[in-house]
């Protein structure tokens, strides 16, 4: 049985160039409109800012939920920012031409950025965050809220046994581990795979080259794949579970079995 | 809140300088390849590691270390982000009306939605209506695609014992569909019944039982007349072979038709007052579990997780849910694979649950329900209770084989099986003979 049916499949046909065909048709036509709803928003027309919000909204949604710290997590709605956030746009439009021409999404995301800011200093006072303007690399983040997010946002997933210290103890060990990861790495990471940036929107926002962002997330990556083995529970379990059904192991793929 | 009014405030802080050096534009190449694998994870499309390795055979190596951790990577992250969602979810629902639908009442929360009963004004009609609870999930393009592919695949299905899907729609920033609005119960309340009690469960009591909070249930005058009410017992074990046949059947229309339900379980079977069952809750429309990474074959997958929405009341019961539906999964499905005999497995577990009315995988941790799966533990239908007719544990240890290459080959074998039960004809037991099994296990090693 096995997987016979795709392997026999001719990759070239497997779908991976097609639909991204698609995608970059996509993509130019989301160009086109962005670059359109621009030189509105320069001319001062605020509902075309309003749409080009909501265009990235999904975006801006995904970054306010990654670094929205834990203990606000469940007590702070992500839509309540955003919303804060984009009163904080309106108030700056006549500063959109020099701030956005680059990118508008960038701009944007600084905006929430900096109602992100406002916000934890709010809630979790002056001295937890006081740091936080002038520390960091990635724009006004102090260096240890990256990895509390990062460490919440990946400890929901450890599969040891699950009694609440436990998982509690891991995170924050999790947690260490990363703040003694470099920098720069660990913001590359965020970026790029909690926020969904791309290569050319990291480097912009860490104000590095594209070629430096490039070859920082590969390294980065392979960091953190080292820093998940040493930690119990996060890569190892499924392999000794994967052993433990010797059978299933070469269960199929198809819809229809082969028999 | 900072404003624009003070002019020194007008900069934003880290806003990057620009003047990128144009010189430094080349990217790694692995990088691109990441970057495009994971766009890909990211829209759903499962994208194969090994077609990567092949096509890139220069950086096969990196691409099987680095890949398999984007691959856990994203799936982890959109569990996470739909946890997050999910805790969200108001417990009083703030809409009342959709379009010319007006919600009466909260019917469940399940999968990625809520369902409630609606009346339909224009019509008067009754009509389930599952909601994608997250305001502006029509701003997530992702999602709105996702739910709306759930409602059309589910309505492509037309089948006598399938849940009818009518309509989608959108309606301030909400998305929802309209469906059949069942009038009886799920098979776990029926379950929970027939635990309680060793006498008959009658077809019209279990209704009121589901529609408890309803005002306008009318007493059935035919449960005045003893002998003429549909009922069910412990022992009732045609009936529960006729209960589980149509599920096979429906399934088997669904596999043909290229849809697979992924989340077979009592809860997700309605049974009404004139005993007919009807599929519900495709969970088609769902993103893998962190344990079914790589879910590649499937017809579809998404932004979406398996877990049920929690209800909003305590965290035991967000786990408690989460093992509800873990409970029903086969075990290559824990190991990232699944096809249409995942499906029958699952239905075989449900009718071991019907049968028995004892969950066959009962632990107080995802992690310990998870290796009683793997291992293939745990006691048998007449083990439990010797009345059982052999033909119908048969049935359900065939459907529960933790190979999928020993089960019902498809739900339509087992449906097959399940009339011929029904005939009093023999049923073949598909469990590998021990020499068997000691053969293909030492062939097996490398």
């Amino acid at each position: 049985m096995s997987n016979s049916n795709r392997e026999s499949a001719n990759p070239s046909d497997g779908g991976i160039d097609k639909p991204k065909a698609g995608r970059e048709a996509e993509i130019e036509r989301g160009d086109a409109r962005v670059a359109a709803l621009s030189q509105r928003i320069i001319d001062g027309d605020k509902s075309a800012l309003a749409e080009l919000f909501s265009i990235y909204r999904p975006r801006l949604w995904r970054m306010v939920n990654f670094r929205l710290h834990p203990r606000l997590q469940g007590r702070v709605d992500p839509d309540d920012v955003l919303q804060d956030a984009w009163i904080m746009a309106v108030n700056r439009i006549s500063y959109f031409l020099r701030d956005a021409t680059h990118s508008s999404f960038i701009w944007f995301r600084m905006i929430v950025n900096q109602t992100l800011i406002d916000l934890h200093r709010h809630h979790l006072g002056a001295e937890k965050r006081n740091a936080a303007r002038d520390v960091s690399v990635n724009s006004a983040w102090a260096s240890d809220s990256t990895s509390s997010s990062m460490a919440f946002h990946l400890s929901g997933n450890l599969t040891s046994p699950s009694s609440a210290v436990n998982r509690a103890e891991l995170a924050q060990q999790l947690d260490t581990i990363l703040q003694g990861m470099n920098e720069i790495d660990r913001e590359v990471l965020a970026l790029r795979h909690f926020e969904e940036l791309s290569n050319s929107e990291t480097a912009r926002v860490l104000n590095m080259s594209e070629q430096a962002a490039s070859g920082r997330y590969i390294r980065a990556l392979g960091r953190l794949k080292q820093i998940l083995e040493i930690v119990p529970g996060f890569l190892d379990d499924k392999q000794a579970a994967a052993a433990r059904l010797r059978r299933g192991a070469e269960g199929s793929d198809v819809m229809r079995p082969g028999r | 809140m900072t404003s624009a009014a003070n002019p020194e405030d007008a900069g934003l802080h880290g806003l990057p300088m620009s003047a990128d050096p144009e010189n430094l534009r080349a990217r790694e190449p692995l990088e691109v390849l990441v970057s495009r694998f994971s766009e890909e994870s990211r829209r759903g499309l499962n994208p194969s590691i090994e077609d990567y390795a092949r096509r890139y055979a220069e950086w096969a190596d990196q691409i099987r270390e680095l890949f398999p951790l984007i691959e856990t990577l994203e799936s982890w992250k959109s569990n996470k982000e739909m946890e997050c969602l999910r805790r969200s979810v108001p417990q009083e629902f703030p809409i009342r009306q959709l379009g010319t639908y007006r919600l009466v009442h909260e019917l469940g929360r399940g999968g990625m939605g809520i369902v409630f009963e609606a009346l339909d004004e224009s019509t008067g009609r009754r009509r389930a209506i599952k909601l994608l609870p997250w305001r502006y999930a029509t701003d997530m393009a992702q999602w709105q695609d996702q739910f709306q592919r759930e409602a059309r695949t589910i309505a492509g299905l037309r089948h006598p014992n399938i849940v009818r899907v009518y309509a989608f729609g959108t309606c301030e920033g909400y998305c929802y569909y309209v469906m059949d609005l069942i009038p009886g119960v799920s098979l776990d309340c029926l379950i929970h019944r027939l635990r309680e009690t060793t006498d008959v469960v009658y077809a019209d009591e279990i209704q009121r039982a589901g529609r408890d909070d309803l005002t306008d249930v009318t007493e059935s005058p035919v449960s005045a007349v003893k002998g003429r009410r549909r009922g069910l017992r412990r022992d009732s074990w045609t009936d529960f072979a006729r209960i589980a046949l149509p599920v096979a059947q429906a399934l088997s229309h669904a596999h043909e038709a290229g849809v697979l339900h992924n989340d077979i379980k009592p809860a997700n079977l309605l049974l009404d007052i004139n005993g007919k069952v009807v599929v519900t809750d495709f969970g088609i429309g769902r993103r893998v579990q962190p344990d079914e990474k790589s879910l590649r074959g499937a017809p579809m997958s998404s932004a979406f997780t398996t877990g049920a929405i929690a209800e909003p009341s305590s965290d035991s019961a967000v786990s408690e849910q989460q093992i509800g539906t873990l409970r029903y999964m086969a075990p290559e499905r824990l190991l990232g694979r699944r096809d249409i005999r995942s499906d029958v497995y699952a239905l075989g577990v449900t009718l071991y649950e019907l049968v028995t009315q004892t969950p066959a995988f009962v632990a107080d941790d995802r992690r310990r329900v998870m290796e009683l799966i793997l291992n293939s533990q745990f006691r048998t239908p007449r083990q439990l209770v010797p009345q059982i007719p052999r033909g119908l544990e048969t049935i359900i240890l065939n459907a529960m084989l933790p190979d999928p290459g020993d089960r019902y080959p498809s739900a339509e074998a087992m449906a097959v099986d399940l009339a011929g039960y029904l005939k009093n004809l023999p049923i073949e037991d598909r469990r590998p003979s021990l020499v068997n099994r000691t053969v293909r296990w030492f062939s097996r090693r490398p």
